[in-house]
């Protein structure tokens, strides 16, 4: 028997802090599909990605019901496009992302990943032509996720891929300019790309994964911001060490029960189960937000002074307790700062509490980067290539993942606010500091990769 | 082996486990379980013993009932039946959790959907002062759902007769709270 204790917090956790599993995500190999005929192919495509997640939806909807736990979001991801389908040309790629994106329609997915490409030593010919169908590829699709890795901590930083992402970026914007650029909040650029997120819209399926494999994103900021404040009722003068505790142990049961509904999940499906992402991933919800827990600790809004110091307990406190819980856990874990998002960080932008700069240094202590960050649409590429070098470059020389998903919004100025709707939310547009960095990056190249000593 | 069911209620106070299982030991019965419970200082609790090949069972009961009536608790004893209700073969345990502001009937018609179903009510607790909710009725259900029924039929009718009773519930299997809670 439980205790009422342990039967009340579970109650407490799903009806009023949003306790759910935010994302299941089905990763189909898709390498038996290559043709050098694009009829065949997608045919191919077809067939292999609903035989497998056909009953995706129905069979996460039934374990979700019979845990009293939401799966909130199911997708699917694909190994990438540009390796899989490296033969065909930009127009063709185009033609394989409407293919991809009717496919999700059929299966009632939200979003497909895996339009992706790994450059960060330089690009092949299907990279080429994936990354240059990219604008058009998300703007007459609405389902379809693109990544592309430019950076890695054994390669270095590849530059000249991230110049033409800039301008690739720009373009995708310009094509979905009336829907305030939101091409551009389905594609990431990234350094040290996992091979197994379970979030869009990085999630693509790596060379080294199986031939389908479940992987879980938990949620659950909600949840944690309210253990701090029921523990600060309890204990007033709680100090920090405490407060990690307190989040650690929350962050076990979290990620507990994504793996519960993962596992079973897999099972049903008939395929593997992969790992659980311990992300602290936001909805744009009250109640539901990152930033609110960095208030529920005492700052008055995140972006202040303290906030870098903050995220770093936060996160780690998440993993510690997560590792616990679980044996496989991959993806990006950690916590994720993703400015549309979540309503509260939004709110930090537009009381000028959060710039860019603090964002960057932020995105150093935890995962993702700079992610749904809109930019005033008259950036110039350079300055937007700039931005994602010194993303990347954290990721790179502290051997973590780090990326971009940064909306430049056509015609709208810092200050204003984009509109994206649903998960996506809104945003209000951030100031990006002047002075140019053009001379920087069109000398092109490579940055070599990092010494691997010397670590200070 | 013969075997009885002894239920004891009476007015909570300490010692009163002490002088049943006492009593029980003297005549040479053995107790194979326990259940006893506290509701706002109303001690109640089930003894289930076996008795020895020659014992009468009249006899003893008789002894038992007049001991425990001279220490102001009220019994109900007798010989544990043969089973006659077969479980199912294979259920899953679930728990339903229901909170909202107390009622009469709520229980009534919340287990009468439970029983419609074949679902068998394997430990109930209903509490109306809890810490957390002191002014609502907390109730916990763990029961034994047949793998063979409509679970989501259950569910939904569940879940509409609390929303006319003004309560708001869960049903959830067990297993979550073991991954929750338990290591």
């Amino acid at each position: 028997m439980f205790s009422e204790k342990e039967i009340l917090a579970t109650f407490e956790m799903i009806k009023n802090e949003h306790l759910d599993v935010r994302t299941i995500t089905l990763g189909i190999s898709i390498f038996d599909c290559a043709s050098t005929h694009l009829e065949e192919f997608k045919q191919k495509l077809e067939q292999k990605i609903i035989g497998y997640a056909d009953k995706l939806v129905s069979i996460c909807d039934e374990v979700g019901d019979k845990y009293g736990i939401e799966v909130v979001n199911k997708r699917i991801a694909i190994s990438p496009i540009g390796v899989v389908a490296a033969s065909y040309s930009r127009n063709q790629m185009v033609e394989i992302a409407k293919t991809l994106d009717d496919i999700a329609e059929r299966v009632g997915i939200d979003f497909i990943g895996g339009f992706s490409a790994l450059i960060e030593k330089g690009m092949t010919k299907g990279d080429r032509a994936l990354i240059e169908a990219i604008p058009e590829a998300l703007s007459s699709t609405s389902r379809v996720c693109a990544s592309v890795n430019a950076a890695s901590s054994k390669a270095g930083i590849n530059i000249n891929g991230v110049y033409k992402l800039a301008k690739i970026i720009k373009q995708a914007a310009a094509l979905s300019a009336a829907e305030d650029g939101i091409a551009c909040a389905k594609m990431c650029v990234f350094a040290n790309i996992p091979q197994d997120v379970p979030f869009m819209a990085g999630a693509y399926l790596g060379v080294g994964e199986p031939e389908a494999v479940i992987n879980v994103g938990v949620s659950g900021p909600g949840v944690v911001k309210r253990a701090i404040e029921r523990a600060l009722v309890t204990k007033p003068d709680a100090d920090l060490g405490f407060m990690a505790e307190v989040i650690k142990r929350t962050a076990f049961k979290v990620t507990r029960v994504g793996e519960l509904i993962g596992r079973e999940v897999a099972e049903r499906l008939g395929v593997k189960f992969g790992i659980v992402d311990l992300s602290l991933a936001p909805t744009p919800n009250v109640g539901d937000s990152v930033g609110e827990i960095f208030q529920a600790l005492g700052l008055e809004s995140i972006g202040v002074p303290g906030s870098t110091a903050l995220l770093a307990m936060l996160n780690d406190a998440v993993k510690k307790g997560g590792s616990f819980a679980s044996s496989y856990v991959g993806g990006l874990s950690g916590a994720f700062i993703p400015v549309s998002e979540d309503l509260n960080i939004n709110q930090a932008v537009t009381s000028r509490c959060l710039s860019l700069a603090k964002l960057e240094a932020m995105t150093s202590v935890c995962s993702v980067g700079l992610d749904m960050v809109a930019i005033p649409g008259d950036t110039s590429e350079e300055t937007l290539a700039a931005i994602i070098a010194d993303e990347l470059a954290i990721g790179v020389i502290n051997n973590k993942t780090t990326a971009t998903r940064i909306i430049p919004v056509p015609g709208k100025k810092s200050g204003e606010k984009a509109f994206f709707g649903g998960l996506l939310g809104e945003a209000t547009i951030i100031e990006v500091p002047q002075g140019s960095s053009k001379d920087f990056i069109t000398k092109g190249g490579l940055i070599p990769a990092p010494i691997h000593s010397l670590k200070n | 082996m013969l075997k009885a069911v002894l239920s004891v209620l009476g007015e909570d106070r300490p010692g009163i486990v002490a002088s049943v299982s006492a009593l029980l030991a003297e005549l040479e019965c053995n107790i194979e379980d326990i259940s006893q419970t506290i509701l706002q200082g109303e001690f109640a609790a089930i003894f289930l013993f076996s008795l020895k090949a020659e014992h009468n069972f009249d006899k003893v009961a008789e002894i038992i009932s007049a001991t425990l009536k001279e220490q102001g608790l009220t019994i109900k004893l007798k010989q544990k039946a043969k089973q006659t209700f077969t479980p199912y073969v294979s259920t899953q345990p679930f728990i339903l959790t229901a909170i909202g502001k107390d009622k009469p009937g709520q229980i009534a018609k919340l287990t009468q959907i439970i029983a419609e179903f074949g679902c068998n009510i394997a430990n109930l607790r209903a509490t109306y002062q809890s810490e957390l909710y002191p002014d609502k009725v907390l109730m916990f259900y763990e029961l034994d759902i047949p793998e063979d029924i409509d679970l989501m039929n259950f569910k939904e009718k569940i879940m509409n007769a609390a929303k006319d009773m003004g309560m708001e519930v869960t049903l959830q299997h067990k297993n979550i709270f073991e991954n929750i809670h338990r290591i």
